[in-house]
């Protein structure tokens, strides 16, 4: 028998207490599926609901909702893979063993809002410590009414299938399997409940809505469910982007390709099942975060062109673990890991984790079946709830505030390309403007850099020039004089800005280089080179490009196409190329050059020989968000997508 | 005014601060900025988060709450733009017989006593004033005092955290500075319901029909994505209703007059 699996066995009834919608008992049903190798299988679920309830189980993997109104309120059944009665009712299903659901039905049963340990911890200590643990929390807890009926109702039921069969795996939560083992022992009378019940309608769950009300999020549910059957093989590296692009070709001869998102999404699924343990063992929830956070870094990386650092990891892991430590659990649930990464990463990774996260493969909007929506909120407002599983309430609390949620999306694959038919091509003004404010900052920067490197103090004698030195004055109060400082300024002004985000020395990365003009006086002339606007598409005739690199130049309307001028064929990279350019159209003596490294000598004295000054910012003084939100900008296909183009910039 | 010793030289502590701020906003953000500060081991050490929000939406306040949950005491700094690396370490006064006394500030004292530091406003400082605090802000916890020459330890229970405005002027923290202040939390205008709550904690003499009536106000204002704060809010319920006492009006009738004194013509629009 496996550590990790424990049965309460009383006749021949094989009890496995689970706690309800959490895959680590969902995946010990199998387990004990294995062992017992049951002739009659039993669930906590009542008769009533038996014919819908395995209609929504034969539709698995796609997710239906079991619902039913009683008085006015609504009862919601979710019938999702990762469930430990839902995997139980399939086995019987697939293996054609006798399914029982030996509950009985009723019309109203009180909400418990107990906190239970966390699931996680049968993965490290096993179910039987557990289970002993949690018995000792529900002995202390009185039990309503209608907990006894359900528990006596079952126990009879059970002595009912114990007469007709060998060995039963009766599968039922842990609050109540040690009353029913009690009153299996006595003879039990038949319960008088509810035999049918009518207006039982089964709906196909909306794909958008899975991240909301499903206990387990649709990402680890999709895990779980590819590994219950044989693992296909892991997907070769260097499949699907989430990169939208598009060969320019392609878009001229009108054939427009279908874009794979969900490709990409469905490909992270698989390499992860293969990455979170060998196959047929219980599935660590850790290492499934793991693979959730690595797979996003890497749909990050591709959308944005940003890498999570290893400090930006650790946070994550460190800030998520505290969170959870917090809400008594010892993993974070899908809110925690979304506030931690948006807290730790940024927002742009928050979506690709929140992506990711809600992504269920199988689940489509339309089916055989009707679609419905349902948020967590109506699932948890006063007059609409879930019956039969009692679990935390908070768990999906507040996913939607996120507002990162609401970036746009395409309407059908292709839908976006149609925008580029507009040979014109410009740039979106609130990027220009965010741009121009960076340049004239460096400038502040550069000319306050040299103002300090050549301020001095001195001690004092006739004037106290811009006041006194104390720290000067106290580190010589032996000498027991004043010290007084005097601030330089700076005498010629700053006029052009380089700033080199990424100096490409294999030149592939940022093959687009260009030339661009100011559009009015307050515009500076642009040199840059950045990634290929067909490379990623983020809206109807609007792409997204990183800067490698850029040149501002004011005044404007001065510069030629300086990628192509011969004057710079001594540069030995794209960033020097900008450097001499930038030294060639300055006005004034002074010029910022901020990159990773400082520019080579050689530079420097074509500086001098030009009668310019190089002043080099390091690129780490300069803050990350600011030239984060800089790298990236955009180019609209026809000024008509000015107007549109706020809704998808993000 | 605490004095204390450390490698021969006194110092003098400044004192904690006492304010009658409650935080009623969503109790998530308090559990999140607790979840920062949360060490589980002695050899873990703390975040030192910050808190990114538009101006007036409570970010002081939340990091206050959050040390009073703690049980710490709490210390404020307020950063400027001419704060130097010495005003937020150990400070040279002239004492009352000429000598040189050393003065720790509000950082230093909540660091030697293990309690809350709020650095309020920190993207307002100069980089080379961070740049004195990199040593505090990763697993070293200390700093460095130029001018008595002292290395003071922060006291394990020392907690910082760092509150910072949604403006232009936000994020200017160079990369070093940027990874040590994590995780970033941010504040963003409430809902109806909790702006309300918020209101009510601050005025509790005002009707509810007043503070419905500026909280739709300011709903109207935040789905515009103008930056009117429920700091703005309780201003022009305050306002109002002080008025109301001078001129015995209905103070939903002087509402119009309080908004366009606080917030000016322009934010006349969002009033119904």
């Amino acid at each position: 028998m496996p550590d990790r699996l424990y049965l309460e066995q009383f006749g021949n009834v094989h009890a496995l207490p689970i706690l309800h919608y959490r895959m680590e008992f969902a995946h010990l049903v199998r387990e004990a599926f294995e062992t017992v190798k049951p002739d009659c299988i039993a669930l906590e679920l009542p008769q009533t609901l038996e014919q819908q309830f395995l209609r929504g189980v034969r539709r698995l993997p796609e997710i239906s909702v079991l619902a039913y109104h009683v008085a006015a309120q609504s009862v919601f059944l979710i019938i999702e893979p990762a469930d430990p009665l839902i995997e139980g009712a399939r086995l019987a299903l697939e293996n054609q063993v006798p399914l029982h659901l030996v509950d009985i039905d009723l019309d109203s049963y009180p909400s418990h809002p107990e906190q239970l340990p966390d699931s996680y911890s049968v993965q490290r200590i096993g179910l039987e410590p557990f289970y002993r643990e949690v018995a000792k929390l529900y002995r202390e807890i009185p039990p309503g009414e209608e907990d006894l009926r359900r528990e006596r109702g079952m126990a009879y039921r059970l002595r009912q299938l114990s007469a007709q069969h060998e060995r039963i795996l009766f599968i039922c939560g842990m609050a109540h399997l040690e009353r029913i083992r009690q009153d299996f022992d006595t003879p039990q009378a038949q319960p008088l409940t509810r035999t049918r019940r009518e207006g039982i309608t089964i709906f196909n769950l909306h794909p958008e809505c899975c991240h909301e009300v499903l206990a387990e999020y649709p990402f680890l549910s999709a895990l779980y469910e590819t590994r219950r059957s044989p693992l296909p093989p892991e997907p070769a590296p260097g499949g699907p982007s989430l990169r939208k692009s598009f060969n320019a070709f392609e878009l001229i001869l009108g054939g427009k390709q279908n874009i794979p998102e969900e490709e990409a999404l469905a490909e992270s699924v698989q390499r992860s099942a293969h990455r979170i343990g060998p196959e047929g063992e219980l599935p660590d929830r850790q290492k499934i975060i793991l693979r959730l956070f690595l797979e996003s870094a890497r749909h990050y990386r591709q959308e944005t062109g940003d890498k999570v650092h290893f400090w930006q990891k650790r946070a994550f892991f460190r800030f998520a673990r505290n969170y959870a430590l917090l809400s008594r659990m010892l993993l974070p649930d899908l809110f925690q890991m979304l506030a931690a990464a948006r807290g730790c990463l940024d927002d742009n990774f928050a979506y690709a984790f929140f992506r990711l996260a809600a992504h269920y493969p199988w689940q489509r909007d339309v089916a055989d079946i009707p679609t419905l929506r349902l948020s967590a909120a109506e699932l948890w407002s006063a007059t609409k709830r879930i019956r039969f599983r009692p679990r935390e309430q908070v768990r999906a609390k507040g996913l939607s505030r996120l507002k990162m949620m609401n970036r746009k999306e395409e309407k059908r694959p292709g839908d976006w390309l149609e925008g580029f038919d507009d040979p014109y091509i410009c740039s979106y003004p609130p990027e220009d403007l965010n741009i121009e404010e960076y340049g004239r900052n460096l400038k502040r920067i550069g000319a306050r850099q040299l103002s300090e490197e050549a301020s001095k103090s001195e001690p004092f004698s006739s004037s106290l020039l811009d006041g006194i030195d104390m720290r000067e004055t106290l580190r010589n109060v032996h000498e027991g004089k004043i010290y007084v400082r005097e601030n330089k300024r700076l005498k010629s002004g700053v006029g052009c800005v380089v700033v080199i985000l990424d100096e490409d020395k294999e030149g592939a990365k940022y093959p687009y280089c260009m030339t661009w003009l100011g559009e009015h006086a307050q515009e500076s002339d642009m040199a840059f080179y950045a990634t290929p606007p067909t490379d990623n598409i983020v809206g109807p005739g609007i792409s997204r490009c990183e800067y490698g690199g850029f040149l501002l130049s004011y005044p404007p309307r001065r510069m030629v196409d300086v990628w192509h001028d011969p004057d710079y064929r001594y540069a030995l990279s794209k960033s020097e190329h900008l450097l001499m350019a930038a030294l060639d159209y300055s006005l004034e003596k002074d010029v910022v050059y901020a990159a990773a490294k400082s520019p080579r000598s050689f530079l420097k004295q074509h500086a001098a020989r030009l009668g310019k000054r190089i002043i080099y910012l390091p690129l780490g003084s300069l803050s990350p968000v600011a030239l984060k939100k800089l790298r990236a900008f955009h180019i609209l296909y026809g000024r008509d997508k000015r107007d549109i183009a706020k809704d998808y910039i993000w | 005014m605490d004095r204390i010793t450390l490698d021969g030289i006194n110092l003098t502590l400044a004192n904690p601060i006492e304010l009658p701020l409650r935080w009623v906003g969503d109790e998530e953000l308090l559990r999140q900025l607790l979840a920062a500060w949360m060490v589980i081991d002695e050899r873990d050490i703390p975040f030192n988060p910050r808190l990114i929000g538009k101006p007036g939406v409570g970010k002081t306040t939340l990091a206050y709450a959050a040390a009073k949950r703690l049980e710490r005491k709490v210390y404020l700094f307020q950063a400027t733009m001419d704060t130097r690396p010495e005003d937020l370490i150990v400070t040279p006064v002239i004492g009352p017989e000429g000598t040189i006394q050393y003065a720790a500030s509000s950082l230093v004292s909540a660091m030697i006593s293990g309690g809350v530091l709020i650095l309020d406003e920190g993207n307002r400082m100069s980089e080379k004033a961070w740049a004195s605090l990199a040593p505090l802000l990763d697993d070293r916890r200390y700093v460095e005092s130029i001018i008595t020459g002292l290395r003071i330890q922060a006291h394990p229970d020392f907690r910082i955290v760092v509150t910072m405005n949604e403006d232009s002027s936000t994020f200017e923290v160079p990369e070093y500075i940027h990874s040590r202040l994590q995780p970033q939390l941010f504040i963003d205008f409430p809902e109806a319901e909790e702006e309300l709550a918020i209101l009510k904690e601050n005025l509790p003499f005002a009707s509810t029909s007043i503070l419905n009536y500026v909280v739709q106000f300011l709903q109207r204002g935040h789905a515009a994505d103008e930056p009117y704060s429920v700091r703005d809010g309780i201003n022009i319920a305050r306002y109002a209703l002080k008025m109301m006492t001078a001129t015995e009006k209905d103070p939903r009738e002087l509402l119009p007059l309080a908004v366009e004194r606080i917030l000016g013509e322009e934010a006349l629009r969002y009033l119904k």
